[in-house]
């Protein structure tokens, strides 16, 4: 009776604690880098549509600067690498690739011309612009 | 004797303050960096480049263009002051066809956004971006 107690001890709790935290933080840590690859920009401010956005992980994310400049993934690059880069992912993708611009609010339209007749000649048939939610809605 | 101190250390108390410490300084941590990124929306268009626009729609969309240096944009030839009163305009018109977009190179890219809300706001489904030849 006695040693049969014995082998019901204690469930030591540490070592899974220990796991499952660094789990978290690894979890968290690699979510906050994939956000940070964003960098900051002034976008449009709009409300934008609501509950629909491109996923994070298979959309081609670019910067439009306001002097007409491409930026993917913090890097600037130049139109000619932006254009292999969707080509490439046109071509890998099966079912079409979501393009997500975050352009300058200032940026000039001739840029953003220029950037959609690019995805155009790439094979994308569509994209989103990316805006800020606020007051939106003056001229 | 030995026994006695492996049932010892079974019994103690797990040492959760250190572990509660570093998870609050975790979460306070992602709290506050998370806070510093601003929230951002979508708007989404097709995109179609003029020369292919008109002979493939076989329905009239409705055509919005932007007018530089912030003048406003104009529909149907008709020129329209601001966002508001393109969203009102757009609403009371058919919205099968969908609309398109055009933008001449001096407009700004804020202009841009403000015709595709508009559009959005006013209950099209299809909006459609259009390039200039």
């Amino acid at each position: 009776m006695t040693p049969a107690r014995s082998h019901v001890g204690v469930f030591d709790l540490t070592p899974m604690i220990d796991v499952v935290l660094l789990l978290i933080i690894f979890f968290l840590v690699t979510s906050q880098f994939s956000r940070s690859i964003r960098a900051p920009m002034d976008l449009p401010e709009q409300a934008g549509r609501a509950g629909e956005r491109a996923g994070d992980s298979g959309a081609v994310v670019v910067d439009l600067l306001a002097d007409g400049g491409l930026r993917v993934e913090a890097e600037q690059v130049s139109p000619e690498v932006f254009s292999s880069m969707v080509r490439s992912a046109v071509r890998d993708s099966g079912n079409g690739v979501e393009v997500l611009i975050r352009a300058d609010r200032s940026a000039r339209v001739e840029h953003l011309n220029a950037l959609a007749d690019r995805l155009i000649e790439s094979g994308v048939t569509s994209y989103r612009i990316a805006t800020r939610p606020g007051s939106g809605g003056t001229p | 004797m030995k026994l006695a101190q492996s049932r010892t250390f079974a019994n103690a108390p797990l040492p959760l303050i250190g572990m509660i410490d570093a998870f609050f300084l975790l979460l306070i941590y992602f709290l506050v960096s998370s806070t510093l990124t601003p929230a951002e929306e979508e708007l989404a268009a097709a995109l179609a480049a003029r020369s292919q626009d008109a002979s493939q729609a076989d329905l009239e969309p409705q055509i919005v263009e932007v007018l530089p240096d912030g003048r406003g944009f104009t529909i149907s030839g008709r020129e329209v002051p601001d966002q508001r009163a393109l969203t009102s305009l757009l609403s009371g018109l058919p919205k099968q066809a969908g609309v398109f977009v055009v933008a001449p190179d001096e407009a700004s890219v804020s202009a841009v956004a403000q015709a595709l809300q508009a559009a959005e706001d006013a209950g099209f489904e299809r909006l459609t971006y259009v390039t200039p030849e």
